[in-house]
């Protein structure tokens, strides 16, 4: 959990959700990628690496797993560029190929070793009882409480509230319709809430 | 509905997900509801500090890793494709090359084909459809491999029994008057064969040689007379 917060920084601005000119030229780049151009690809990795990244280390909670996911994402999405349909917006192909990717990750890592248990208790060791929760410490709740949630709950809530896309957008990347991502969404942001009134009621 | 319906409809109205049908119903129940206006204030600042997370990132050298990776990734990924065609070309460049040396060197047996130059230019009659004489324009370079000491016209003897027994049968018949004077010419080169071994037999050790066969045919084409000679 160091090595994470030494990799994180604050940015100060949330990521902004791609507009049709930053689609345009991605499409375009894509293009230049498929007709060999590896400067293109560079430029695509560039462009997207960091919200992959991201949301890989949300969806998996460790930056070396994320580092790996974000690498197999690019790897793919260059060995299917000639599968690509060009006329589909790429961010979304790259959020799908993360949470498709994590999933693998979250897989496996579950069979390795049981993750769930003592999520509860390195929180707790994150508060210091009487002092003030500083933004270090209520990141490492908020992270437990993401933790907690099932995957697809963390899935929903991880593109929606984290990245800032709409619900429809999430359910088109998830394969699921709106009413079920707007279910899981409710649940994800109900359960971090108590996961936090949970604490807040130790620490006092 | 009770108080723990609503906290679901409360999370989706803080990010402002709720139909606004659900949201008129909600907003009754806050108006009423104490603990529900409580977990309202206290979901809204659990939503903010998740979505403050938004707000990092990653460090430099981490994306930077990551970008190394892919690119490195794509560069082995690469290679070995590459590697992999240029050895393939270069192995069948080398097959073709091995099958072509083996089918110009190798000649087991002599020639394989025979040569028929007694033949006539122009044929007295048609020949039937399946005629054998493809082979006579490769056969007109000889076989520098052919016994030395042999007239040419020994020779062409000789490999004319050699393979007449594959010929024959596929080949066209001839005219008569070509065939006599084959025959002929055939007859007088055993001759004088057989003249010269006679006067060398008795000095020389015997050594082992092929039948000869001499090849008649008549003016019937099914026809073909073979003349074994030791």
């Amino acid at each position: 959990m160091e090595s994470s917060e030494l990799a994180l920084r604050m940015t100060g601005s949330a990521p902004e959700v791609e507009g049709s000119d930053s689609a345009e030229e991605s499409a375009q780049l894509l293009k230049r990628v498929i007709a060999g151009d590896s400067v293109a690809f560079e430029q695509i990795i560039l462009r997207y690496e960091r919200r992959v990244l991201m949301t890989a280390w949300r969806l998996l909670g460790h930056r070396e797993d994320a580092q790996d996911a974000a690498q197999e994402v690019f790897l793919r999405l260059y060995k299917y560029r000639h599968h690509f349909d060009q006329k589909r917006a790429l961010l979304p192909w790259l959020y799908r190929m993360t949470v498709n990717v994590c999933h693998d990750v979250y897989r496996k890592r579950r069979q390795e070793d049981a993750l769930a248990a003592g999520e509860m208790d390195r929180a707790s060791l994150a508060y210091d009882p009487g002092g003030e929760i500083t933004r270090s410490e209520q990141r490492r709740i908020i992270e437990a409480a993401l933790e907690a949630l099932t995957e697809k709950e963390r899935a929903a809530v991880v593109l929606r509230d984290i990245e800032g896309l709409t619900t429809k957008d999430v359910a088109g990347i998830l394969g699921s319709s709106e009413t079920t991502v707007r279910s899981q969404i409710s649940t994800a942001r109900v359960k971090i809430r108590k996961f936090v009134d949970k604490l807040e009621k130790k620490r006092s | 509905m009770t108080c723990l319906d609503f906290e679901k409809l409360i999370a989706l109205d803080a990010e402002g997900d709720l139909p606004e049908r659900k949201a008129a119903k909600l907003g009754e129940h806050l108006r009423a509801c104490r603990n529900c206006q409580e977990f309202t204030a206290r979901l809204q600042a659990s939503q903010a500090l998740l979505k403050s997370l938004a707000q990092e990132s990653a460090d430099e050298a981490v994306l930077q890793e990551v970008r190394q990776r892919v690119l490195g990734g794509i560069a082995t990924d690469a290679e070995p494709h590459y590697v992999r065609a240029w050895q393939f070309t270069l192995g069948a460049a080398l097959a073709a090359t091995a099958v072509f040396v083996a089918v110009n060197l190798w000649h087991p047996s002599g020639p394989r084909y025979v040569a028929r130059e007694s033949r006539p230019p122009s044929r007295e009659r048609p020949a039937p459809a399946r005629t054998g004489g493809q082979s006579l324009p490769r056969a007109e370079r000889g076989d520098a491999r052919a016994t030395a000491g042999e007239t040419p016209a020994l020779q062409r003897v000789r490999e004319t029994s050699q393979h007449a027994s594959t010929e024959a049968m596929s080949s066209a018949p001839t005219v008569p008057e070509h065939a006599r004077a084959q025959t002929e010419r055939a007859k007088q080169v055993l001759r004088e064969r057989k003249e010269s071994q006679g006067s060398l037999s008795a000095s020389l050790k015997p050594r082992a040689r092929e039948p000869l066969t001499v090849m008649l045919v008549s003016d019937d084409p099914n026809v073909v007379i073979y003349w074994l000679v030791d």
